[in-house]
């Protein structure tokens, strides 16, 4: 048998610079937020997940307090997208029928500084590698997007000014969203005035890691319809991971195709478009990617995404508002949460339930979450 | 990571970059014999097709910079130069993308389309123990075609 796929639920804590309380404390809270926002309790958890980064043996750890009831428990970790591969996992269990309630809870308490390679030259080859593109001064994250940004800025006559509103939007953004680690607004000159990373990226368009968790309930269709008369649907889900283009090393290094190709099953699989998304949630790990990631999504055309964005479409309020909740530029990414925190923010927002950010009349939104070249879209509608 | 003489040429960095008798340095990557995909650095499987019948593949010397950036913080630090630096993704006159870092130049002043050509460069103290590696160099006219 199958079925549809619902979000039945969805929680999060507060995303904060330093924890003040443990992974499992926090990520029991964003389960008891989520099965509480479901009108379910732990024993009706059929599988869950735990979307992490950082710690192995996350699975456990996690469930040890929370709940012994025998069912199945997996660590998903695909660095920043695991949240959302943890989410479609999760749907493809109960579309197949296999299960009709699944939990996903993604947590982090981030290492201090810059993000570490979680690698060592005893056990990964790869090491080698890495650390020759490290010590020659070539691997940086805010300068894989500051490339995009330079390309982009050269073939389409974008402005370092349009990609910085991108960081004015999702910081005013977060002052409405009571989780999210900033909630400061900055000026435009606040942010092209803070301190240079890579260029065109300065320090206030780099998210910052921060720590906390969130987590969403799902359920079958027909288990949903016991609790709601109007469920929210993940109606579609792509995902892919790096690709290597034998024909175009653009494709390989320096364009968005995984994003496009992820879009196009999402799409298909729902049967909208992108004509159809009242609001997106994008991975703005870094302003410029989220000007390639709305264009990915088909949000506007190809080379226009930076005049979208200075032109206030992608505001609260706009034609498709982005990253509503502060996006990881205004919350803060811990890395494993993030991802449910995007799919919480489109469920809190097509029940109507967002507060002073709310999207008036949103029917469909969409989650586009990358990590380490993969990239995870959804289709969520009510 | 230390040089291998053969007498003609030099290898270093595991082969990824050799230096002639008179200095002149090449890169080198490969290119899959079963579906003809040319990548820099070499892999030991094709990453187009995962093919293992690979040959080594020397690399133009100029080309032109794609894209870059200029680091000035973020970074863990570099063997080649003090940020700020410039690095580069590099078309080469035969296609191949080439990730590297940019030298010989004010970083501020690399703009998309520099021609370049690759040069070598001394190492700072590492680690890894490289003391030779390569970056590339605004270069013009016939400077930019020699051995390309």
């Amino acid at each position: 048998m199958s079925d549809k796929v619902a979000v039945l639920g969805a929680g999060v804590t507060l995303f904060e610079r330093r924890a003040t309380r443990r992974l499992d404390e926090m990520a029991s809270e964003a389960v008891s937020l989520a099965l509480r926002d479901a009108g379910l309790s732990y024993g009706d958890i059929e599988v869950a997940f735990v979307a992490n980064a950082y710690r192995s043996g996350s699975a456990p750890i996690v469930f040890y307090k929370l709940s012994r009831t025998g069912i199945p428990i997996t660590h998903i970790d695909i660095a920043c997208a695991s949240g959302t591969r943890s989410i479609q996992l999760a749907g493809h269990l109960i579309a197949s029928g296999a299960y009709q309630t699944c939990l996903v809870v993604g947590v982090e308490i981030m290492p201090g500084g810059m993000v570490p390679w979680p690698i060592d030259p005893e056990t990964v080859s790869l090491y080698h590698e890495m650390m020759f593109d490290t010590v020659t001064g070539l691997l940086t994250m805010p300068g894989a997007y500051a490339y995009k940004a330079v390309r982009y800025m050269h073939d389409f006559g974008a402005t370092p000014e349009q990609f910085a509103q991108v960081a004015v939007k999702n910081h005013r953004n977060s002052c409405l969203n009571p989780n999210a680690m900033y909630r400061k607004e900055f000026s435009i000159e606040d942010v092209l005035g803070s301190r240079m990373i890579c260029y065109p990226l300065t320090l206030f368009q780099c998210c910052a890691n921060s720590n906390g968790a969130a987590a969403v309930v799902l359920s079958s269709e027909t288990r949903a319809r016991r609790h709601t008369s109007r469920p929210v649907l993940l109606s579609g889900w792509g995902e892919t991971s790096m690709r290597f283009d034998p024909v175009d090393p653009v494709e390989s290094h320096l364009s968005e195709g995984d994003t496009v190709a992820a879009a196009a099953g999402a799409y298909e699989m729902s049967g909208t478009g992108p004509g159809d998304a009242d609001l997106a949630q994008v991975h703005d790990a870094f302003s410029a990617a989220e000007v390639l990631q709305i264009e990915a999504l088909g949000l506007c055309g190809k080379g226009e995404g930076a005049a979208f964005t200075a032109a206030g479409e992608t505001e609260i309020g706009g034609s498709v508002p982005v990253n509503t909740d502060g996006g990881l530029m205004g919350c803060g990414h811990p890395v494993g949460a993030s991802g449910c925190r995007m799919v919480a923010e489109v469920f809190r927002q097509l029940k109507g339930q967002a507060g002073a950010r709310q999207v008036e009349g949103a029917r469909l939104g969409l989650v586009q979450n990358s990590g380490l070249g993969a990239s995870n879209v959804l289709v969520l509608e009510r | 990571m230390t040089g291998v003489d053969t007498g003609r040429e030099t290898s270093h960095l595991g082969g990824r970059l050799i230096t002639g008798p008179d200095g002149d340095p090449r890169l080198i990557g490969i290119r899959c014999l079963d579906c003809g995909t040319g990548a820099f650095p070499a892999t030991d499987y094709c990453p187009g097709c995962g093919s293992g019948s690979l040959e080594d593949l020397p690399l133009p010397r100029a080309g032109t910079v794609w894209t870059y950036t200029v680091v000035y913080m973020g970074g863990y630090g570099s063997i080649v130069a003090d940020p700020p630096y410039a690095t580069a993704f590099i078309e080469l006159d035969d296609g191949t993308f080439v990730h590297a870092p940019i030298t010989g130049c004010d970083p501020e002043s690399v703009r998309v389309g520099m021609e370049v050509a690759l040069t070598t460069v001394e190492a700072k103290e590492n680690d890894l123990g490289i003391t030779l590696t390569y970056a590339f160099e605004p270069a013009v006219g016939r400077e930019r075609g020699v051995g390309s």
